[in-house]
């Protein structure tokens, strides 16, 4: 009898605490700063891009969802700093599972995996992202939790987490610097 | 330690022990028991190895006395006694090929990602697997100008280059061009041509395919694919009748490049720049769908109306005409077994055939008995080439067989009118007037005089004592002319005759059943006899002689059909047209010219969508012939047909030549030709064989046009006599029109007779010459 | 075609087993006669020769007797090797440059005298060793520079 008591005690005691249920997409909760989520191509300081289309990406990517077509560089206009450049890059986020061995084969750190993982669609085809939409920034951002709660050089991280505009400790807006 | 037999030595490589022949290359030697020593310049197609990049490098010991430095065991032969320590093993050799590697990686731009070599080079193979790991260059790298194209075809990219000499000696000892060469000396050198005008050779492409490192490529490979996301299909060149094998590389459903696909026996791993790089593009140019003619002009029409439309004309003509008011006309462009269905078709409805333009030139057949294999070239002791066409022209990487016969000792003797590439370093050369080849091979065959001025002595005295003689007759003359010769030579008993074919498939299309020769066709088609012809892969007023009594015939035929990828001028007498596949595009088997059977793999899908295979079996049931519409089945009855030992399945990978029997029988003599007339004062000997590059995929490739580039070449006591010099502008012009281009001056072309590299003038006749 | 130099050649040729063999002869024999060997001098000693125009250059580019760049009437070869260069060769090159008013590898202003380097003469015990018109000049100093090339501005072509 007294064990009832004390279990529903448990019970009552709970139902006037505040739920810790989190309102989604009313509150997004911040992720990880490691969290892989939607990738960014990269453009150099100068404006070129940084990838020369290589498709050592599309050679790690275990989903097999990465296409790249390269061309020459035109000698009027230059697209990237090499040769070549990337005349299609498509990544097929149906297929992609966000293991980030595109980042990790790239040559030139012009492919990084940011937290956004806001990706659904309402066709197939349109999760196939085009080189347009993977230059340019995600339209939602996905906020990320300060690096400085976690065991990472943080000066490092900071710069790498430069690139993409997410909430950081000194950044608490995500806006770009 | 004593040899097990006398001529066999023993050799000890990282504690392994090794009998084998005395003077083996320590590399060869090593890879027998299972240890690689790494190599970036050795490649023992290219001759004796020079030791360049010294990549090989190991510790030698003989006789218990380690020699005092580290051998290269590309140049270091095996000696009794001799024990070896590679890499692997041995803390010296390791150091000293770590220091190759650095040095060799010196001035290497490791661009490797935006490098077409990357995921199939050997630097980088190598050096992941036995390079040092990191690098101590901090100073800048040597810097050049890139790429650079060293022709239309190939690009070079100097910083690349790691100075192996493959690409040189490929151009000096293999196609003996000698154009491409190391300029400048030490860490100046650079691969260049003489004042880097294009490198024009017509097997340039190989060094693309040599270079170790990513410094000499494709140029319409660049940039294309990754090794990574190509497919590579085994598949047969039909470019000619050598039947070259290949790899056709496919990324994402378009043949992107081919490469050797090395057949001992046949191409020994080379390939012509027609067949690397001629492609039947683009595609928007060509025949996608079947025409039929009305009174408006041609329509598009269904494969149904078209299939059935063509059999219905020819069972008319027949029924109406009575046999042999058909004819079916091919030049070989066609697999046995699109072959065996036409004549299928031409029996029912006894239609005429023919596979190359002469009948008497095309009965390949009569030289069985005393035919040559390619691989013949390597053990003769004497190849007599007559004809005034360049061996390469009709039978393109035979030329390089011929050549490394010629190094290996073997005597080359050239009776031609001169000018052709081959010549210049031959044995011996017999200057014949042009167009005298049937005379020559008759008066060799002790049928006839000689040519005047042509002492053919010292020649048959030669073939006289010759222990494996291999005659190559480059000319279309009569085959019993050179089945005589080859009797009167017991060339049944050693060495023979090694055909040449025009065609790339002649050999196949006339044992499938389309045996004949446009000869017969044409007089049959101006008399009025036949009534319906069918072009099948062929366009007469192109690619064969008497271009104009083509036209002239064609137009008067009641029913013409061409088969035909592209629009050409058959197609505008056409009245019903069917889309031809190409190349890449075929499934079946191809005979080449010793009569191997090799079989072609469809890579890419032609722009139709449909086989050819099919049409023709859609043909054959309106008329009742049974032809089935997949090759593997009409392959199994051909090769029933025909006694060929090999099935289907036996036909992948490098197709054997099974052997055949030799067993002559003394021809019927045959009449003397007739010597070609001279010509009238003033005016020249035309000189205008088919060249090797020519035909509608030739023309429609860029990377190619600069091998197209005419020229015109005279005698140099004719061109002093003209008052011109060489590059002065020169038109001639022959009976099939103008030809105009540049003058080259030979000293070996005899006088009075003027080459051509033309594909669409006569063969023979005469020409006059003016500067233009 | 000239054919005093076709003939030359032939003459060279017929003395090896070999045509190749000729290429140093040959192309000698056309420096000669034209002081350099030009792109059109190179095209004539290959039909001469008969062997790749590319090969003539491959040759000639490796020897420093060749000389692919036309050249003025007096022509003066500095070695600048170890052993001459360790007892002041570049002293002896800079005296030449300054005083012809030319770099190392080019020709002075009025076409008198080109100054080029090249590879050891075989001197070294007695460097540095300077060659003008192929006489060799032993323990050339800067000193000497001047009433050399005074000299040389002064006579006729001569080597």
């Amino acid at each position: 009898m007294l064990d009832q008591v004390k279990g529903f005690s448990v019970t009552l005691r709970h139902l006037f605490r505040k739920p810790v249920t989190q309102e989604y997409p009313e509150y997004r909760r911040p992720v990880y700063p490691r969290f892989r989520g939607r990738h960014q191509l990269h453009r150099h300081e100068n404006g070129l891009e940084k990838c020369v289309g290589c498709s050592l990406c599309a050679a790690a990517c275990p989903a097999d969802c990465i296409r790249v077509v390269p061309a020459e560089n035109p000698v009027e206009g230059r697209v990237s700093a090499g040769e070549r450049y990337a005349r299609i890059y498509e990544i097929n986020m149906a297929r992609c599972i966000f293991c980030g061995y595109c980042e990790l084969a790239c040559p030139f750190d012009a492919i990084t995996l940011g937290n956004d993982f806001e990706l659904s669609e309402i066709s197939r085809d349109a999760l196939v992202y085009t080189k347009d939409m993977l230059l340019a920034k995600p339209e939602r951002r996905t906020p990320s939790k300060s690096v400085e709660l976690y065991d990472v050089p943080v000066q490092e991280m900071e710069r790498v987490l430069g690139m993409y505009d997410v909430i950081t400790a000194t950044n608490p807006e995500g806006a770009p610097e | 330690m004593a040899a097990t037999e006398t001529n066999l030595v023993t050799v000890t490589f990282d504690g392994r022990e090794l009998q084998v022949a005395p003077g083996t290359p320590l590399v060869v030697a090593a890879a027998e028991v299972g240890i690689e020593i790494p190599v970036f310049c050795y490649e023992p197609r290219l001759g004796p190895p020079i030791g360049a990049c010294r990549m090989c490098l190991v510790e030698v010991e003989i006789g218990g006395r380690a020699m005092p430095k580290l051998q290269a065991a590309c140049t270091m032969t095996t000696q009794d006694g001799m024990v070896v320590r590679t890499a692997a093993t041995s803390a010296p050799a390791k150091e000293g090929q770590d220091a190759v590697l650095e040095f060799l990686l010196l001035n290497h731009p490791l661009d490797c990602p935006v490098c077409d070599k990357g995921g199939e080079c050997p630097l980088q193979d190598l050096t992941f697997r036995y390079g040092p790991g990191t690098s101590r260059m901090t100073i800048p790298k040597r810097t050049y100008e890139k790429p650079l194209p060293i022709s239309p075809s190939v690009l070079i990219d100097r910083e690349r280059c790691i100075l192996c000499y493959r690409c040189t000696r490929f151009s000096s000892d293999v196609a003996e061009d000698g154009e491409l060469v190391a300029r400048e000396r030490g860490a100046r050198s650079v691969i260049a041509t003489f004042e880097e005008r294009p490198y024009v050779g017509a097997f340039s492409g190989n060094v693309t395919e040599l270079c170790p490192v990513g410094a000499l490529l494709p140029t319409p490979y660049r940039f294309k694919a990754r090794p990574w996301e190509i497919v590579n299909v085994p598949t047969v060149c039909t470019g000619c009748a050598v039947g070259c094998n290949t790899w056709v590389t496919l990324r994402e459903g378009k043949a992107e490049r081919v490469i050797s696909r090395n057949h001992p026996e046949v191409d020994e791993g080379w390939l012509c720049d027609r067949g690397r790089f001629a492609r039947h593009e683009p595609l928007v140019e060509r025949l996608a769908e079947p025409l039929i003619r009305d009174s408006s002009g041609l329509h598009p029409a269904t494969w149904e109306e078209a299939t059935r439309s063509t059999a219905q004309r020819l069972r008319h003509v027949s029924a109406l005409k009575g046999a042999g008011a058909v004819a079916i006309v091919t030049g070989g462009n066609l697999t046995n077994e699109e072959a065996y269905g036409w004549a299928a078709i031409a029996r029912s409805v006894g239609a005429r055939t023919a596979s190359g333009p002469v009948a008497a030139a095309g009965e390949w057949e009569r030289l069985d008995p005393y035919a040559a294999r390619i691989d013949d070239l390597d053990r003769s002791d004497l190849i007599v080439v007559i004809g005034d066409a360049d061996v390469a022209d009709r039978a393109g990487v035979v030329d390089l067989r011929i050549r490394k016969a010629r190094r290996a000792g073997a005597h080359l003797a050239i009776v031609s009118a001169g000018g052709t590439i081959l010549e210049r370093d031959a044995g011996s050369f017999v200057a014949a007037p042009a167009g005298s080849a049937a005379a020559i091979v008759a008066a060799l065959a002790g049928a006839g005089a000689a040519p005047a001025g042509v002492d053919l002595a010292d020649l048959g005295a030669r073939l006289a004592v010759a222990s494996h003689p291999v005659l190559v007759v480059t000319d279309p003359i009569a085959i019993a002319l050179i089945e005589q010769l080859a009797h009167t030579l017991r060339l049944h008993e050693r060495g023979g005759v090694l055909p040449m074919p025009r065609g790339a498939n002649e050999r196949g299309a006339r044992l499938a059943g389309l045996s004949g020769g446009g000869d017969a066709v044409l007089a049959g088609l101006e008399s009025g006899e036949i009534r319906a012809v069918v072009l099948v892969g062929l366009d007469p007023t192109a690619e064969w002689p008497e271009a104009e009594r083509w036209h002239m015939a064609l137009a008067q035929a009641d029913h013409v059909v061409t088969v035909s990828a592209f629009v050409n001028s058959a197609v505008s007498w056409s009245h019903i047209v069917l889309p031809q596949t190409v190349d890449h595009e075929r499934e079946g088997t191809v005979t080449n010219l010793e009569g191997r059977i090799q079989r072609l793999r469809p890579v890419t899908k032609g722009p139709s969508g449909r086989s050819d295979l099919v049409a023709i079996a859609a043909i054959a049931e309106v008329l009742g012939v049974p032809v089935a519409p997949t090759p593997a089945k009409v392959y199994a009855t051909l090769a029933a047909d025909l006694t060929v030992p090999l099935s289907w399945s036996q036909l992948n990978g490098r197709a054997p030549l099974p052997s055949r029997g030799r067993e002559a029988r003394a021809p019927k003599k045959v009449a003397a030709p007739k010597a070609p007339p001279a010509p009238a004062a003033g005016r020249f000997v035309l000189v205008a064989p088919r060249p090797l590059f020519a035909g509608p995929a030739v023309e429609r490739t860029a990377a190619l046009a600069h091998q197209r580039a005419p020229w015109v070449m005279l005698n140099h006591a004719d061109a002093d006599a003209l008052g011109v010099a060489e590059h002065d502008v020169i038109s001639v012009t022959h009976a099939g029109g103008t030809h105009t281009g540049p003058l080259r001056i030979s000293r070996r072309l005899v006088a009075g007779a003027v080459r051509i590299n033309w594909a669409g003038a006569p063969a023979t006749g005469d020409a006059t010459v003016v500067r233009s | 075609m000239s054919d005093s130099l076709h003939d030359a050649i032939q003459a060279e040729i017929a003395k090896y087993p070999d045509r190749r063999s000729a290429i140093l002869a040959a192309l000698r024999l056309a420096q000669a006669k034209y002081r350099w060997l030009s792109p059109e001098a190179f095209e004539e000693v290959s039909r001469c020769i008969d062997l790749p125009v590319a090969q003539c250059v491959a040759v000639a580019s490796f020897y420093d007797m060749y000389f692919l760049e036309p050249v003025g009437e007096h022509v003066v070869e500095v070695c600048t090797n170890v052993s001459c260069a360790l007892v002041g060769a570049a002293d002896v090159v800079a005296a030449f440059e300054m005083e012809l008013g030319c770099s190392l590898g080019s020709t002075s202003a009025d076409g008198k005298v080109t100054l080029r380097p090249v590879e050891c003469l075989g001197g070294c015990g007695w460097g540095p060793v300077v060659s003008i018109d192929h006489r060799y000049h032993e323990h050339f100093t800067a000193d000497d520079v001047k009433p050399v090339v005074a000299g040389l501005r002064t006579s006729e072509g001569g080597h």
